[in-house]
């Protein structure tokens, strides 16, 4: 790297060097996205030629003087960004980039997993890839016939509706794939909604239940989900999408994708309009099933859990199978 | 048996480096190579990687080599930085 440039750690607590990378991104026209680990800044003297920052496995917020690109700064930021992941027990990389700068990080290493032209493309590097998380799903997949149906969920938690649409999935396929959402951001752990799926229709044989890994609704592959913001949703959702229809679909059989009908959250009815503009044309079916509703009231996850902070048992007790009743019970909001 | 405790990272992306990332691994030595010379020299360089993991007694290990065009001395200097900060003997910088 250019020797007059020196490194450094951005202070994460000072408003002061925010403001200063956050306008430094501007100049770019680059957003700054907040709520990260770590962020480094080269400078050349007093002033800022470059920065990037990562959240968990996720690079983000680069940018570099262009009267300093082609000196390999993007290299000396990913270098220093990765080995502090590293250090912090990390080795598995992404960045979620514009699909014109995507170059420059295949130059240092990194695979392309998607791209949503013009918006935004997926890499990864590091210890770990999609082809290699293919093969083990394949693996634990093996015993289920081809022409598969997938689910994506969250569970947060199991309720009465999230059942009825698995055990409608295994009464019209010979075998689905319940993908529960593994990024532990939600309400209640993975751990714990996981346990509920397979109380509840862990019995089922010709269903898989499989934590959704890296690649599907996860942090690298669709963060407005978990950060509850609108910015560049469309393109995440087809980023997501395109993942699933290209990479996932084809090599575990998958043919077809069930959804619950989605009346009031709107990045998920935007996840599930994106489904059905893209995943028919690549080959996979969509099939949209009503809510259920009961008493004449939609049942889902996030009435479940208001009535459950305000101890409406009786509200809880209609909407959910009788595991998670027992695990609610058993559990303080 | 020797193994290392820990993930660890050594070397740079810049040019003429190699960087080095290795982690406990649980299936033999499992060896992912990038490189912009892998087409010329990539049975090379992961010959001189797997020859010295096994110089240390290693039999199961995790390691993603991205080089970009280090010389043979090099990518064993930033691979046993790796080991002994993956808890291998001392640490050191590099």
């Amino acid at each position: 790297m250019n020797g007059s440039l020196e490194l450094e750690v951005a202070d994460l607590d000072s408003k002061r060097e925010i403001r200063e990378v956050t306008e430094f991104l501007n100049s770019f026209g680059l957003e700054y996205e907040g709520d990260l680990d770590y962020t480094v800044i080269l400078r050349n003297g007093p002033a800022m030629v470059a920065t990037g920052s990562f959240k968990g496995e996720v690079l983000k917020n680069f940018a570099v003087n262009e009267s300093f690109q082609g000196q390999g700064l993007m290299a000396s930021l990913v270098t220093a960004l990765t080995r502090e992941q590293t250090r912090r027990g990390i080795v598995h990389f992404f960045v979620f980039t514009d699909p014109r700068k995507a170059f420059m990080f295949s130059e240092l290493g990194f695979s392309e997993i998607a791209r949503i032209e013009p918006y935004v493309a997926l890499l990864e590097t590091g210890l770990g890839s999609i082809d290699s998380w293919i093969l083990e799903a394949a693996k634990e997949l093996a015993h289920l016939p081809p022409n598969r149906a997938a689910l994506v969920m969250n569970c947060n938690p199991l309720t009465k509706g999230h059942e009825a649409l698995i055990r409608r999935a295994a009464s019209e396929n010979k075998a689905v794939i319940v993908f529960l959402v593994s990024e532990d951001l939600s309400f209640f752990s993975f751990k714990d909604r996981f346990f509920l799926v397979k109380e509840s229709l862990g019995h089922l044989k010709n269903v898989s239940i499989l934590p959704s890994g890296k690649y599907m609704i996860s942090a690298a592959t669709f963060p407005t989900y978990f950060l509850k913001k609108d910015q560049g949703l469309l393109a995440q959702t087809k980023l997501d999408l395109a993942i699933f229809a290209k990479k996932i679909a084809p090599a575990l059989n998958i043919v077809c994708r069930y959804v619950g009908q989605e009346p009031s959250c709107e990045i998920t009815r935007a996840y599930n309009q994106a489904m059905l503009d893209i995943l028919p044309s690549q080959g996979i079916e969509v099939k949209v099933m009503p809510r259920l509703a009961i008493n004449h009231q939609p049942v889902s996850a996030s009435l479940v859990r208001e009535a459950w902070k305000s101890a409406d048992w009786e509200t809880v007790s209609a909407m959910v199978p009788p595991a998670t009743m027992a695990y609610l019970q058993g559990k303080t909001p | 048996m020797k193994s290392v405790v820990k993930p660890a990272q050594a070397g740079t992306l810049e040019s003429n480096d190699i960087m080095i990332i290795v982690e406990p691994g649980a299936n033999g030595i499992v060896l992912e190579l990038e490189s912009i010379v892998k087409k010329q020299y990539g049975q090379a360089i992961s010959q001189t990687i797997i020859e010295t993991v096994k110089s240390y007694g290693l039999t199961d290990l995790n390691v993603k080599a991205i080089d970009k065009g280090a010389l043979d001395y090099a990518i064993r200097a930033r691979l046993v930085t790796a080991l002994s900060r993956a808890g291998l003997g001392p640490g050191s910088e590099g």
